[in-house]
């Protein structure tokens, strides 16, 4: 089998095109919020969004309806109770999140063991992704939730990054900062919606996270820092994809693995360029 | 050129030159504590202005009654006859350094286009207007040449720079400072000293706080005492009695300090 039969062979199945549309939709949207992610310090707040969408998708899944409807809605109200949550205890706030988002995720596993037999939801495919069986339907929800977010997001690009860098400065030039932070919020949660089907509960902070900051150390301006991470964020999971199929393994992991050795290069690099 | 245009439609209404800040037995309480008492002055137009103080003296509380966001309990606070509030962009402000994320990765350019950020609002981008301004105030602080880098790899002075060059963008008339020099080598604060004081020339209004009553305190045309209650108010020489230090920040100050500065 030459080369060009290598790389065009995994897309002639419908599944796989499929995945590639989610990777790429992914893969713009997860830098995009990711700069923020990382500058602000919301790492540990990203992997709590992915945890306590949880029992929301569980109790749409049990429900017989589309994970679509449990998850959106919980994401929307947890970076509402998370934004709260940072506004009212200050220093506390990490341990507030954490006790909250571990208690909804244990929620999350009771509920998919008590009922999800009935259903045949496979917690596995929740925890770690399940980006080769994606419907067209669900391409189409991702895409509206993607072009959504991108849309705000480009809204309100000028006000996020004043109140990124200056709080103080912007609410003093009359900047709505709780509105904005809590924009960003919900952000962040919708991307982490749309990327668990890629890569799972627990490795979203794979594709928010690694992307952005290998990004940052590749580049210094915002823009630059947001292309950079998309080239990432698509290297990392088309060639997860391609490992996926080809090594038969699960696609969730590879891609997150892919992106943190792409993280783990640039960074080596970047030291011997320095 | 916008710089010479000091007079705002306000001023335009009245026969007498309205002050640029006006407080009249402004007082702020948090909850039961009290943390500024009764405190009047009054800054003309184009004055620089120092507001010197012990630790929780009031001087950010005053700051933040100045741009609105505390809310005096008792009195009256004006820019130029108007309410804080209201006149949000007619004041301009210099934040702490502690309260500014450094690690966000934005350029001299980007931080002083957030100063056309809230008269834009969201959804709109930059007009060519916008990038005049923001050349300008660039060019009247002296770091046009710094354009294109980032933030972070500028020198405290410098940063303090842009950050006046944001609020001259934002067309603000009055300027705030909070503790404008910590952090900021001597030679810096004299280059940083010297763009301010042209500035008040052209016309703005300044306030700052600082900490440095031997050097920066000095070169300031009037200087506001603050210990909870407006302590004395004037130009340096004046103010600075051995009875004000000790109203300031005690006894034991007045000793050290009155042998090599006062």
């Amino acid at each position: 089998m030459d080369l060009i039969s290598y790389i065009t062979e995994p897309f002639e199945y419908g599944f796989m095109l499929r995945a590639l549309g989610v990777a790429i939709i992914i893969s713009i949207t997860c830098p995009l919020v990711g700069v923020f992610v990382i500058t602000r310090g919301y790492g540990f707040m990203g992997d709590a969004m992915a945890h306590s969408i949880f029992p929301g998708m569980a109790l749409a899944l049990i429900a017989g309806m589309s994970p679509w409807f449990g998850m959106l809605p919980a994401a929307l109200v947890f970076a509402f109770l998370i934004g709260f949550l940072i506004r009212k205890t200050g220093i506390e706030a990490d341990a507030a999140i954490g006790i909250l988002f571990a208690s909804l995720f244990a929620l999350g596993i009771m509920m998919i063991s008590i009922w999800g037999s009935n259903v045949h939801v496979n917690l596995e495919d929740i925890l770690l992704g399940q980006i080769l069986a994606v419907t067209t339907d669900d391409i189409l929800v991702t895409l509206g939730v993607a072009v959504l977010a991108v849309l705000v997001f480009v809204g309100y690009f000028k006000e996020l990054m004043f109140v990124s860098f200056d709080p103080v400065g912007a609410e003093v030039a009359g900047i709505r900062v709780a509105w904005i932070d809590y924009i960003l919020l919900a952000l962040i949660s919708v991307v982490v919606v749309v990327t668990i089907q890629a890569v799972g509960v627990i490795l979203v902070l794979a594709m928010l996270i690694a992307p952005a900051a290998a990004a940052s150390l590749a580049a210094s301006r915002i823009f630059h820092v947001i292309g950079y991470g998309i080239a990432f964020a698509l290297l990392a999971s088309v060639s997860g994809l391609y490992v996926s199929y080809y090594g038969n393994l699960p696609s969730g992991a590879s891609i997150a693995l892919a992106s943190g050795i792409i993280f783990a290069i640039v960074a080596m690099v970047r030291r011997r360029i320095a | 050129m916008s710089r010479t245009q000091i007079h705002d439609p306000a001023l335009e209404t009245h026969t007498a030159p309205l002050p640029a800040v006006d407080a009249h037995c402004m007082c702020v309480t948090y909850g039961k504590d009290t943390v500024l008492r009764d405190v009047t002055f009054s800054v003309p137009s184009g004055a620089f202005v120092g507001i010197v103080g012990p630790n929780g003296a009031g001087k950010s509380t005053l700051l933040k009654a100045l741009v609105g966001i505390v809310e005096p309990t008792e009195g009256t606070v004006h820019i130029y006859g108007i309410d804080p509030a209201r006149s949000r962009r007619l004041v301009g402000y210099v934040p702490q350094s502690d309260d500014v994320n450094w690690q966000f990765p934005v350029t001299v350019w980007d931080v002083v286009m957030m100063g056309r950020t809230p008269s834009l609002g969201p959804f709109r981008y930059e007009s060519a207007a916008d990038k005049h301004a923001v050349m300008d105030a660039l060019h009247r602080v002296g770091l046009l040449h710094r354009k294109g880098d980032m933030i972070r790899s500028l020198s405290g002075g410098q940063r303090q720079r842009v950050f006046v060059a944001r609020a001259l963008a934002q067309d603000a008339r009055v300027l705030l400072l909070d503790e404008a020099f910590s952090g900021v080598d001597v030679g810096s604060q004299f280059e940083l000293i010297a763009v301010l004081r042209r500035l008040c020339e052209e016309g703005q209004t300044i306030l700052l706080t600082t900490h440095d009553l031997a050097n920066t305190a000095r070169q300031l045309d009037m200087i506001l005492c603050l210990n909870c209650h407006l302590c004395a108010c004037g130009p340096p020489d004046e103010v600075f009695t051995p009875e004000v230090l000790e109203e300031l920040y005690g006894p034991h100050v007045v000793s050290a300090e009155s042998g090599y500065t006062i």
